[in-house]
């Protein structure tokens, strides 16, 4: 059997080439200077094939997975003449209009493989830098205007030439921003990152013959299509549509038309692009997309650039989801999330088995920075937070878990956050707040209390989901509220969701609040043992427990003294 | 008499070396699980040994483990710093499954209500911010044992930097219910991250009765049966422990079975002068890899029961030989999936109803049975002939698979073991390409039941120098337990530069361990001149949170060594990631490992009868599918083989329990041990 036609050759290439993402995930993040890369997580790995189609991903985050090859293909449109591209250069963009995809702080770096004096592969990987210059530190702010004011702009330039890296680019890049040591430890990051999956990619090439390779690649794509294909067939045939109303300005609305082989995701029909950085590029939406049409049609693993082959994202020149240069995109990860949860709160009635009742879907990204009052250096803070997710028809939420764009992005430890940041946390546990009562609860959300130990501290948060909180179904009750106390020394409370450059100053409180998610059912129905075992636990109060499962306790023995509310047993 | 022995699935072996003779023995017995000490009385008794001349034993099982997997541990409370209580519920809330919306986060061991808050705080820096509040730890008590807990675990904040907290609450836990275990987070690991330490107390909370009560009947019935005070337990780390350790500390002995192959196999290179190993242990469900780098196994302090690539799994922060396990093995069923494409594993058949081919009720292929088909198993001599297996089931359960990709019989099988064979590869890579090591550097020894039987085919594909077997590999992991060192493991965290640490701080770190290490080898009955302490820092540029391993030299430390150490964490650094900086340097964890010595076992040269000819061994001839298409290939048996001898490919060696092929173009010798060799021709 010819090496070309065997099933399992192919096979291994493509097992061979998984394994390099995952060991260019694990250089990136091992060497990485800031802990949103090394600890959250936000970063992520791939290899294309020649054409920027892509063919194997690392872990991580599922909101990163669609964006390198994005990113590949701008580059082949931007150096299209010959000589363009030599081995051993590294082109790097930031830009969410140049193949950046995102917003600035998460830069690209991307390196072609070459064979035989032809491209046969890319490898990419994309970080969250903490920060790329711009008008505050950190980068993103909730009052930029302007693309300009949110960083440095690198849209699309080679970072390195023949293997050799260009210095004017360094210092450009170390002259625009606050922090340049961190800079420059992940810049060098992704360098390994991509470098080591070049090597691999080569030994694979090596092993087996150009040929064989490129064959291999294109077949697995064409797997992926395939697996989607299947598992479309499977689903609910039809149109469905959501209109949602959002926290700060007009409504969402999605039509979702799912057929034998198309998948159709169809937001026209939204608002004129925000006039702050409450945007997100047109690739930034296709991305989004993907990660729900991903966990609707086939949640196994395998993703690649076949896989969403069937997807179609219809999009409005001028929208939010689809902006006009040089529209803010800092706080696109928001919209992110919206839309992936609007896209399932769209589907989650007609596909019970796949998609749970609403989660506390926010990022929640939470900023913060000053100086560490043990070390004097300058520290920042910028992580997503946990929160609950929904109740399903079989089981009660999740409590305390990144939102569904962030998969295998670990919180950060009081332990570690006490001495890295020179800040005290007094409290990392669940909160009691009323929300998510169901047949099958909404998982807890959490809170966190920062102390901050230095004056002249700053903060930036950007959650959603504060006015209008988790979705319920069946019956269920809607979860609780995202957003922020600020307890100042002197007693006053300010609650916040959206708020840049705040000034904090020492012993004030940051007191994170995370949505507790929906519950999926009546409560009343939930079975009176789980309602006992839970407020034994803890996870329901006394009160909520008559309030929304018509259920009096005696506060000692926890005997039942009377139903309430319309419970019938 | 030396006698080790290791409970497993199934069986419990035992292996035993007399000293005098250099004979070295074996017997099984079939696991005993209602009472495991049973199993362990059955293969002495059946040895024939005098129990009473046991001059050294040590024992492996996995009774921690199960106890963990199987949820069989006691009713355990949890005492935290207030504020903290859902810390062990929080995990570090990750969702490896990136895309299912259905994930499920694993469920702590102590539910909610058992888990209680005290008031105290200490800072990062070891310095209390509030004292312990001892009236909420007596009403944890009070709570406690009305509620009946049968152990309980205490974690404070920043206990790896100042214990005495923990301290005072486990004193006053032990006053107030003197009948409950308590585990303080900072008797079992010294490094910092409270979710991990949390957890690693808690596990051990919940196992600790248990140990304890196996480890007392163990111990009686032994002593029962004559042997005097020589009882050893293997642990995670490759050494071995007192019970009294274990003890106290039973989650240290988790991987007591799979890591005692390692360490065998590190002796077996540095018999043979290869100090560079690949282990291969292919079981009935996984395969299990692990790297010995110049005669040391690599140790691993990110260690989970339960973790899979899909799954977080519960972290155990104790250092814990690193071995890669992979759904792999002979009992791994082969399967199509749904967008029609061959899979192997990770499911197995197991030992009930196992492969097709036992005839027992199961139809499904397995690596097995595809061995069988393609001639590399021998149907009449499977475990010596004990099992009958049957050749006709096996290659029905591969119709299926043929049927599907319009193959013969003999490609669906050859196509199961290329597949099974690319997941195995795999292991091996993790451990060695993967981690930037190069494996024509190194020599794979092969044991458990299938190690031998794919060897030459993973060794081929990797380039690997050579391949060797070592005597009886179905059951090295227990002779690997003659060959272990007591072993205890210090980690410290703090924080600090290179430059802002001096000489003297930096030896007063590890001097201080040491000074703990030699009162707790010497309450082991170690002699001073067998300690042996080995020194090392995780390192890393400032601003990075991981770290590369460093070792540092032994003594008083000078302003040059602080020197050497700095450029040896930038020359590690460049050879694992491409890159160095000029950022200042950070030390991390500072890591002690303190060994006494035990007397080995000596590994005679056979002297086998010089007129014995390979002939002798030469049993016949069989077809054979190596690559594709059956080849006439000659069989021997190994026992019979003699030393010195050198035979080439196609060929079968063939044993009781373990089958070794040799590809044609591979030459095979045996050596003055009795170990095969396998090399490219």
């Amino acid at each position: 059997m010819n090496d070309k036609d065997d099933p399992i050759t192919l096979e291994i290439i493509q097992s061979s080439l998984q394994a390099a993402t995952d060991e260019m995930f694990a250089a990136l993040r091992r060497t990485a200077m800031s802990a949103i890369i090394y600890e959250v997580l936000d970063m992520g790995t791939g290899i294309t094939d020649r054409n920027g189609e892509l063919a194997g991903s690392g872990a991580g985050i599922p909101a990163f997975v669609g964006v390198l090859d994005k990113t590949v293909k701008r580059i082949l449109n931007k150096f299209n003449q010959p000589g363009d591209i030599e081995p051993g250069d590294i082109f790097i963009t930031n830009d969410p209009y140049n193949g950046g995809v995102t917003h600035l702080n998460d830069v690209v770096l991307t390196m072609p493989v070459f064979a035989d004096g032809e491209i046969v592969a890319w490898t990419a990987n994309i970080a969250h830098w903490n920060d790329v210059g711009g008008m505050v530190p950190g980068s993103m702010s909730t009052d930029a205007t302007e693309i300009f004011q949110e960083g440095l702009i690198l849209p699309g330039v080679k970072l390195f030439s023949r293997g050799q890296p260009i210095r004017s680019v360094f210092d450009i890049l170390t002259a625009n921003c606050r922090m340049p040591d961190f800079l420059t430890g992940d810049l060098w990051a992704g360098v390994a990152s991509v470098r080591v999956g070049e090597r691999r990619v080569l030994e694979i090439v090596n092993k087996y013959g150009k040929d064989v390779f490129l064959h291999a690649v294109e077949e697995y794509l064409d797997y992926g299509e395939r697996v989607t294909l299947a598992a479309l067939k499977r689903l609910p045939k039809g149109k469905f549509s959501l209109v949602e109303p959002q926290d700060n300005g007009p409504d969402y609305a999605v039509t979702v038309e799912i057929t034998d082989n198309e998948f159709i995701i169809d937001l026209r029909d939204n608002p004129d692009q925000d006039k702050g950085p409450f945007n997100m590029s047109r690739d930034e939406a296709t991305v989004a997309c993907q990660i729900a049409f991903k966990g609707i049609v086939s949640p196994e693993r395998v993703s690649n650039g076949g896989t969403f082959r069937p997807l179609k994202v219809l999009t409005r020149h001028g929208s939010i989801f689809d902006p006009i240069y040089p529209a803010a995109q800092g706080i696109y990860y928001e919209l992110t999330i919206r839309l992936h949860d609007l896209i399932w709160r769209c589907l989650a009635q007609h596909m019970p088995d796949r998609l749970p009742a609403g989660s506390f879907a926010s990022v929640c990204g939470t900023l913060f920075g000053g100086i560490h009052p043990d070390t004097n250096r300058t520290y920042a803070v910028i992580e997503p937070e946990l929160g609950g997710w929904g109740g399903s028809p079989t089981s009660d939420g999740n409590s305390g878990q990144f939102s569904a764009l962030h998969g295998e992005t670990y919180n950060c430890p009081a332990e570690v956050a006490e001495a890295r940041y020179g800040v005290t946390v007094d409290y990392l546990s669940f909160h009691d707040e009323d929300g998510g009562a169901g047949f099958h609860r909404g998982g807890k959300g959490v809170r966190i209390d920062y102390r901050i130990r230095s004056d002249n501290a700053w903060l930036t948060v950007a959650y959603t989901r504060d006015k209008n909180p988790p979705w319920p179904l069946n019956g269920g009750q809607p979860g609780s509220p995202n957003h922020v106390l600020i307890r100042r020394t002197n007693g006053t409370v300010e609650r916040h969701a959206v708020v840049s450059g705040l000034t904090l100053h020492t012993d004030d409180v940051i007191q994170v609040m995370t949505g507790t998610g929906a519950g999926w059912g009546d409560p009343l129905k939930r079975p009176l043992e789980l309602v006992r075992e839970d407020v034994k636990n803890g996870y329901v109060t006394l009160e909520q427990a008559e309030k929304y499962y018509g259920v009096v306790f005696d506060p000692v023995t926890l005997e039942v003294k009377k139903l309430v509310g319309g419970r019938k047993g | 008499m030396r006698v080790a022995t290791d409970i497993g699935g199934t069986f419990t072996d035992l292996i035993y070396l007399d000293e005098a003779t250099g004979e070295v023995g074996l017997t099984k017995a079939s696991t005993t699980p209602h009472n495991f000490a049973i199993g362990v009385e059955d293969t002495l008794k059946k040895s024939g040994l005098n129990v009473a001349d046991t001059t050294f034993f040590v024992h492996g099982s996995t009774i921690i483990i199960n106890a963990l997997t199987e949820r069989k541990g006691v009713r355990t409370g949890l005492i935290t710093t207030k504020g903290f209580r859902d810390v062990l519920e929080i995990t570090r809330a990750n969702r490896p499954d990136i895309y299912n919306m259905y994930y499920t986060k694993p469920e702590p061991f102590v539910p909610r209500y058992l888990r209680l808050e005290v008031r105290e705080r200490v800072n990062y820096k070891g310095e209390e911010l509030e004292p312990l509040n001892e009236d909420d730890v007596r009403q944890a008590a009070e709570f406690f044992k009305k509620e009946g807990i049968e152990a309980i675990a205490v974690c404070f904040l920043h206990s790896y930097a100042n214990p005495s907290h923990e301290a005072r609450c486990g004193q006053l836990l032990r006053e107030l219910l003197p009948d409950v275990p308590v585990t303080l987070s900072h008797e079992i690991t010294k490094e910092w991250r409270e979710y991990e330490r949390t957890n690693t107390a808690v596990l051990n909370a919940y196992v600790q009765p248990i140990a304890v009560h196996y480890l007392n009947t163990l111990e009686k019935d032994l002593s029962e049966m004559g042997m005097g005070p020589v009882a050893h337990i293997m642990q995670s780390n490759g050494g071995i422990a007192t019970f009294e350790m274990a003890r106290r500390a039973p989650i240290r002995t988790c991987e007591s079975g799979p890591v005692a192959g390692v360490i065998g196999a590190a002796v077996i290179g540095d018999l043979l002068g290869e100090p560079n190993i690949l282990t291969l242990d292919i079981g009935g469900t996984t395969v299990k890899s692990s790297l010995v780098e110049n005669g040391v196994p690599k140790i691993t302090t990110d260690y989970r029961i339960e973790y899979r690539r899909d799954w977080e799994g519960y972290p155990i922060k104790v250092p814990t030989v690193d071995i890669v396990e992979i759904g792999a093995g002979g009992g791994s069923i082969a399967w199509i999936d749904k967008a029609g494409s061959l899979r192997v594993g990770p499911v197995s058949a197991g030992a009930v109803p196992g492969p097709a081919c036992y005839d027992a009720g199961g139809d499904k292929p397995t690596v097995t049975d595809a061995n069988l088909v393609v001639g590399r198993i021998n149907p009449n001599y499977f475990l010596g002939g004990e099992i009958k297996v049957s050749l006709e089931k096996a290659r029905q359960s591969m119709q299926e698979i043929a049927d599907f990709f319009g193959l013969s019989i003999e490609e669906a099988a050859m196509g199961v073991i290329r597949l099974a064979d690319a997941n195995m590869i795999n292991a091996l890579k993790l451990v060695s390409v993967r981690r930037g090591y190069d494996p024509r550097e190194f020599t794979i020894v092969a044991f458990g039941g299938g190690g031998s039987m794919h060897a030459a085919a993973l060794g081929r594909e990797l380039r690997v120098k050579q391949i060797v077997v070592p005597t009886a590999p179905a059951v090295f992991s227990a002779w690997g337990m003659l060959m272990a060192d007591l072993r205890n493991d210090y980690i410290r965290t703090r924080v600090v530069r290179t430059d802002q640490i001096t000489p003297a701080e930096l030896t007063s770190i590890f001097t201080e361990m040491e000074k703990q290490a030699t009162e707790e080898l010497a309450a082991e009955k170690v002699e001073r001149s067998l300690m042996v302490f080995q020194r090392f820092a995780d390192m890393r540029y400032l601003g990075q949170e991981h770290t590369v391993k460093v070792p540092i030299p032994g003594g008083k430390l000078t302003k040059k060594d602080l020197a050497e150490i700095n450029e040896r964490f930038h020359q590690l650094h460049e050879h694992a990631y491409t890159f160095r900086l000029a950022s200042p340097v950070e030390l991390v964890n500072f890591h002690l490992t303190a060994l006494g010595q035990v007397e080995k076992p000596k590994i005679t040269r056979l002297n086998r009868d010089n007129a014995r000819t390979v002939e002798e061994a030469y049993k016949g001839d069989r077809q054979v599918i190596f690559d594709s298409g059956f080849v006439k290939t000659p069989t021997y048996e190994r026992d019979r083989l003699p030393v010195g001898a050198t035979l080439y490919g196609p060929l079968i060696v063939e044993e009781p329990a373990a089958t070794t092929v040799v590809f044609p173009g591979q030459r095979l010798s045996v050596d003055e041990y009795g170990f095969l060799h396998i090399e490219e021709e």
